[in-house]
């Protein structure tokens, strides 16, 4: 799969390309290094996440894991460099949007979830399939980390491999919004753009960097780093 | 004028806290002082069912005095050179270490500290909230276990707004209780929630007719007691 990393004006675009459904080859799905110069512009205000074609990303390509599995080894490293991909993504400093029509599957959901937000089509198809495969997820989407899934629902999905409807996944916490299928870019864009038009770079980067001390530190310390962030801001605020 | 600006009750075995400064119960620093000394010094040691926090008036509260808290936050910084490099994990934010002033830190620090006290109590916590309930307004609420809306209730995060964050434990625990996604989009946005949205957003419990807040509150602090044998 490809994955471009795609400037349009004050906001990036990271596109999955890999048509039809934008399978993924490979855990290491990006180069990291490039994903985290591209997330660490200072120019950069928001990114949106999609799929190339009528699909965000169907998951991983079957045949290509098959294979990975003769060398368990390289694969859990593989595993494990792919979610420090994901971490980049939900520990980035300008706010990301997920903007999801098709099939959503799998990795794909993992990457969707390491999303700040996600914007639906209302035609979108959501699930972990690995189950009717004999597989789990295995990019976090058995962990959750800091998303909002019904841990219920995620049972629900993770047991059944069933795949959900947009509206469905809303109620389970799997999307944030839900839109007329044309509408999803342009929808995801408004977000970033009312998100940030009145708001310094500076704030925005205070701010995510305070939600991520919340979900990657101990309760203390995250508290007590947000008085600093607080103050912070405020210093930034009165130049 | 000297009155305190909390007023804390004891009814029927349980806690009633009145935020007390109308008409907007703002958090000014002796509100902060006065709740630092409820919270820890008196609230642990209640035997009660429970603990009601309500505004008084028509309003809960519209939050910290955001101007104030700024200007004493920069001009503390200004005046008072210090190390500052007490970090509290080593590993995060290095740029962070060289700000100074250890005072403006522990001054904020100490409100922020005051909320983690109330939600640590052992017996439930009910906010209940008519009207607006911005900011630190909002933060106490969230460091409750539950909230009580009614019809007219506002909520709102507008820190952003004034190019600030929430400084009492608002990032922490507004994303715990709404996602990421919706947290970050009520404080970019600084938008105010009415109470429908705010219920299905997940940041109230439930809405009730405003006649019937105080009793509903109430009624769910003994029910809860009853479910839970009087623990959190």
């Amino acid at each position: 799969m490809k994955v471009h990393l795609l400037r349009d004006g004050d906001f990036g675009r990271i596109v999955l390309d890999r048509p039809p459904a934008n399978t993924i080859l490979q855990p290491v799905f990006a180069d990291s290094g490039q994903l985290s110069s591209f997330l660490a512009d200072p120019d950069l205000r928001g990114v949106i996440v999609s799929g190339a074609g009528r699909h965000f990303c169907g998951g991983a390509d079957i045949e290509a894991l098959r294979l990975g599995l003769l060398d368990p080894d390289r694969l859990a490293a593989a595993l494990d460099s792919g979610k420090t991909l994901l971490r980049l993504l939900a520990d980035s400093t300008v706010p990301v949007v997920a903007a999801i029509r098709g099939q959503c599957l799998g990795a794909g959901l993992e990457i969707a979830l390491s999303c700040h937000l996600r914007v639906a089509a209302e035609s979108a198809l959501l699930g972990f399939p690995e189950s009717t495969l004999g597989l789990i997820p295995g990019l976090g989407g058995t962990v959750g980390d800091g998303d909002r899934v019904d841990r219920r629902a995620r049972t629900d999905l993770l047991l059944t491999g069933r795949m959900v409807g947009a509206e469905e996944a809303r109620s389970m916490g799997l999307v944030d919004r839900v839109v007329p299928a044309g509408d999803v870019n342009s929808a995801a864009e408004a977000l970033l753009r009312a998100w940030t038009k009145d708001r310094s770079p500076g704030l925005v980067r205070i701010l995510l960097e305070a939600m991520r001390n919340a979900r990657r530190l101990p309760r203390e310390d995250a508290l007590r780093l947000e008085t600093r962030l607080f103050i912070q801001a405020a210093l930034e605020a009165k130049q | 004028m000297n009155a305190l600006p909390i007023c804390l009750e004891l009814e029927d075995g349980i806690a009633h806290m009145i935020l007390d400064a109308p008409p907007r119960n703002v958090m000014d620093g002796r509100f902060f002082d006065a709740l630092g000394t409820i919270a820890r010094e008196v609230l642990p040691g209640l035997d009660v069912k429970g603990l009601v926090i309500r505004g008084r008036g028509r309003h809960f509260s519209a939050g910290a005095d955001v101007a104030a808290l700024r200007k004493r936050a920069c001009h503390r910084i200004d005046v008072l050179p210090g190390s500052g490099n007490d970090d509290a994990s080593g590993q995060v934010l290095p740029e962070l270490r060289s700000l100074p002033d250890p005072v403006a830190l522990s001054d904020l620090h100490r409100n922020a500290v005051v909320f983690t006290a109330i939600e640590q109590l052992r017996y439930p916590t009910v906010a209940a909230v008519d009207g607006a309930c911005l900011g630190s307004g909002l933060e106490l609420a969230l460091a409750c276990r539950w909230r009580l809306a009614t019809p007219s209730t506002l909520m709102a995060a507008p820190e952003a707004a004034f190019g600030l964050i929430p400084g009492c434990g608002g990032t922490v625990r507004l994303p715990q209780r709404v996602g990421l996604g919706a947290a970050l989009d009520l404080l970019l946005t600084a938008r105010f929630v009415d109470a429908t949205e705010a219920l299905e957003l997940g940041l109230v419990d439930a809405i009730v007719p405003r006649g019937e807040l105080a009793q509903a509150a109430v009624r769910l602090v003994l029910r809860l007691a009853e479910v839970t044998g009087g623990r959190a």
